[in-house]
This record gives C-alpha cells, sequence and structure tokens, in this order.
C-alpha cells in the first residue's frame, strides 16, 4: 500500500462533526502529490464552507494524520478558501518546521 | 447505484414539488426526504411508516439537583441565556456547549443525550422512502441529513435499487452540504425574482465546491421573463446547463391539495415539460461517474 492510499485511508476518519462526513467523502483535500521516494507529502485542505467554525481544528486534524508517520520527511500543507486561511497556514508551517527539526535530531541520533 | 439531488437555495422555488414529480416518473429508485428541517414530500408521497428511528443529536447540559449548590455560577456563564433560574435550564435554548458544566464547582451539571428527531423507514405509492423529522428547536440537522442517506443507500442496496432521489434542503448550510456531498448529480430549482437568481449562484457554488456538477430548472419562468433572461445569462456565464423552464400553472396548486404529483395528477403540457426535463437529467445521470 502506497504512501497516498495510506493518508486517505487515514483521512477517512476526520470526520466534520456538524454533518458527520469524513473529509475524503466531503473532498476537502485536493491536489495530493506524494513524492515516495524523498517522502514529500504535498496537498490542499478547504473547509466546508470559508467560515467553517472548526476550521481550525479541522486542518490540524488532517495535518497530524499526516506527521504522525516518521518516515515521512516533509509536509507541505495549504489551506484555501477559508477566512483564517493566512493564521493556520503559518501555524502550521511552524508546526511542520519543529517537527522536521526534531525528526533531523532523532535521525542523527540514530 | 446513482444519487441524485435536488436543491434550490432559496425555499419555496417548487423544490419538492419537482422532487416529487421526479420520483413518479423515475423507475426502481428510494426516496430520501433529507429537508428535515420541514419535511413535506410526505404530504405528497402519504407513506405507511414502517420503522421510526430515534436520533440522537448533541448532548444537553441537566442539572443533578441533588448536587446542586445554587451558587449561581452556570447562570452568568451561558451565552445562550438557557440558564433563567439558578438551577433551571431550558432545553430549548441549550446549545449544549458545556460551559455550565465546567464552572460548575460540584459536578452538578450532566451533560445527558437527548432525542432530536426522527428516522421513518416508509413504503410509499412511489416506492420506498427514506424521511425525518428534526424536533422543535434542535439542532445537528446535517447530520440527521446524513443518517437520512446512509438509510437510503442500505434501502437501496437491500431493494437492488439504481438510484437514489434525494429532497434536499433549501439554504447553503450544513443540511445542504450533507446532502450534496457525494451525489451525481445536483439539480437546482429557481424562480425569477432577485431572490431567486442570489440564492442561486450562492448554492451553485456550494454545489462546485463539493466537486458535484450542477444544473438549473427555472420554476414559475413566466412570472418575469426579464429575470429568467439574467438567469439564463448567469447560466451561460458559468457553464451550468440550462435543463428547462416550467410555466406557472394553477394546476401545480390543484395537484398539491389532491396530495399528488403533477404527472400523476394532470396529463397536460405541464406533464410534458416535466417528462422533458427529467429525461434530460436522467440522461445526464447515467453518463456522469
Amino acid at each position: 500500500m502506497g504512501i497516498a492510499h495510506e493518508l486517505i485511508l487515514r483521512w477517512s476518519k476526520v470526520i466534520d462533526p456538524e454533518v458527520n462526513i469524513d473529509v475524503i467523502t466531503l473532498k476537502l483535500i485536493y491536489d495530493l502529490d506524494v513524492d515516495d521516494k524523498n517522502m514529500i507529502v504535498n496537498f490542499k485542505f478547504k473547509p466546508t464552507v470559508p467560515t467553517c467554525p472548526i476550521g481550525h481544528q479541522l486542518a490540524l486534524q488532517v495535518y497530524y494524520e499526516v506527521a504522525k508517520d516518521d518516515s515521512i520527511k516533509e509536509i507541505n500543507m495549504e489551506i484555501t478558501e477559508y477566512i483564517y486561511a493566512d493564521k493556520i497556514n503559518i501555524l502550521i508551517k511552524e508546526i511542520e518546521e519543529e517537527r522536521r527539526k526534531k525528526s533531523e535530531v532523532k535521525n542523527h541520533v540514530q | 447505484m446513482k444519487e441524485l439531488v435536488v436543491v434550490s437555495g432559496k425555499g419555496g422555488t417548487g423544490k419538492t414539488t419537482i422532487t416529487a414529480s421526479f420520483t413518479y416518473l423515475a423507475k426502481n429508485k428510494v426516496i430520501a426526504d433529507c429537508d428535515v428541517d420541514a419535511s413535506d414530500m410526505h404530504l405528497i408521497t402519504a407513506p405507511d411508516i414502517l420503522n421510526t428511528i430515534p436520533f440522537k443529536g448533541r448532548k444537553k447540559a441537566v442539572v443533578n439537583e441533588d448536587k446542586c449548590i445554587s451558587c449561581g455560577k452556570c447562570e452568568p456563564a451561558c451565552h445562550f441565556d438557557a440558564i433563567s433560574d439558578i438551577n433551571k435550564i431550558n432545553p430549548i435554548k441549550c446549545e449544549g456547549c458545556g460551559v455550565c458544566d465546567l464552572v460548575c464547582p460540584v459536578d452538578a451539571i450532566d451533560m445527558v443525550e437527548t432525542i432530536a428527531g426522527d428516522l421513518h423507514i416508509s413504503e410509499s405509492r412511489y416506492g420506498p422512502m427514506i424521511h425525518a423529522r428534526l424536533r422543535i428547536g434542535e439542532e445537528n440537522s446535517g447530520q440527521l441529513v446524513t443518517l437520512v442517506r446512509q438509510y437510503a443507500k442500505i434501502m437501496s442496496a437491500d431493494r437492488k435499487k439504481e438510484l437514489i432521489i434525494i429532497d434536499g434542503p433549501p439554504g447553503t448550510a450544513c443540511p445542504t452540504t450533507s446532502a450534496v456531498t457525494g451525489t451525481n448529480l445536483a439539480v437546482v430549482v429557481t424562480e425569477p425574482t432577485l431572490s431567486g437568481l442570489h440564492d442561486l449562484k450562492r448554492v451553485t457554488d456550494v454545489i462546485k465546491h463539493f466537486r458535484v456538477e450542477p444544473v438549473v430548472i427555472v420554476n414559475k419562468y413566466d412570472i418575469n421573463k426579464n429575470m429568467t433572461d439574467k438567469i439564463q445569462e448567469y447560466c451561460n456565464e458559468k457553464n451550468i446547463p440550462l435543463l428547462g423552464k416550467i410555466p406557472f400553472d394553477k394546476v401545480v396548486v390543484e395537484a398539491m391539495v389532491a396530495g399528488k404529483s403533477i404527472p400523476e395528477y394532470y396529463n397536460g403540457e405541464l406533464t410534458i415539460i416535466i417528462k422533458e426535463i427529467w429525461e434530460k437529467v436522467y440522461k445526464l445521470l447515467t453518463e456522469v461517474n
């Protein structure tokens, strides 16, 4: 099973609680591009509406479903069509940088 | 199995009237009334309810009077003014946010599951039908719509039906999201009014957001031909197929009063127009994935 397939399975468990439907069925994740060789994952995420009250929460859940796989070297996630897209994009970039640094340290130690 | 959803953006455009006509004309289908806040398809299909399943919505706060010390901390904490007296919570106003539970110093608030609506599995003269009704003042209609669709899919597989026809809710909020997501085609019924055009634009944006293809029907097109032209222009500009225009006709009211869909009640010009539109819809449905 490839990384893309694995991610789709994981994202299928991220549920928008207001409609009780997962983000894959809702087609909220798009432009998924996985570089299996270099372990880089690129994708975009949009909430159901630009004013989604749980847009942050859902975006972070989607991100962490990827981030929990230590073998993935780089995650480039972009949140679109959301009124707080700029803020959450900055936040996720910071979290991702922190994750990468920790991962590098871990690799050096090993 | 294909899923067709009929939505409108603006309420009162004739969405259920047209959906009922489609369900009469369609063969081998399951009907799903997803307008759970104000369902009315049953007025035409007159279903026999075979089974009713309670729908549990969001949890609600209830005061445990044995533990409550009447400190009053919960009252100002409630942003929905659901606590008007020290230990009385209005269940209609309670949104189940749980803030009162957090501020209570003696853990005297219990968050309990409540029945927010009922889902019905029915049989009608038009075929099997899944419908539901949200109770007064209840929330989570998006979840109930999802449940209706899930039961419709089970029913469709069980009865080997090839099509689910969904009567969607008006508006563009969560219930519409639930009704549109993952369908094969979305029919938007609009009317030639300013608000009809305005809400048509909004709902087609929502439909496209979920990567479903919209098509448009203008109901009562001849009550304002100028506005119908504007709807046509908008559809052309956005490359949205306008499948047909239905004229105003008093026979629609007569059919509703008789509790019948238009093709069932009347075999005249209006029925011919609706049949032509249905054939176009069905052809598109067979073509899409």
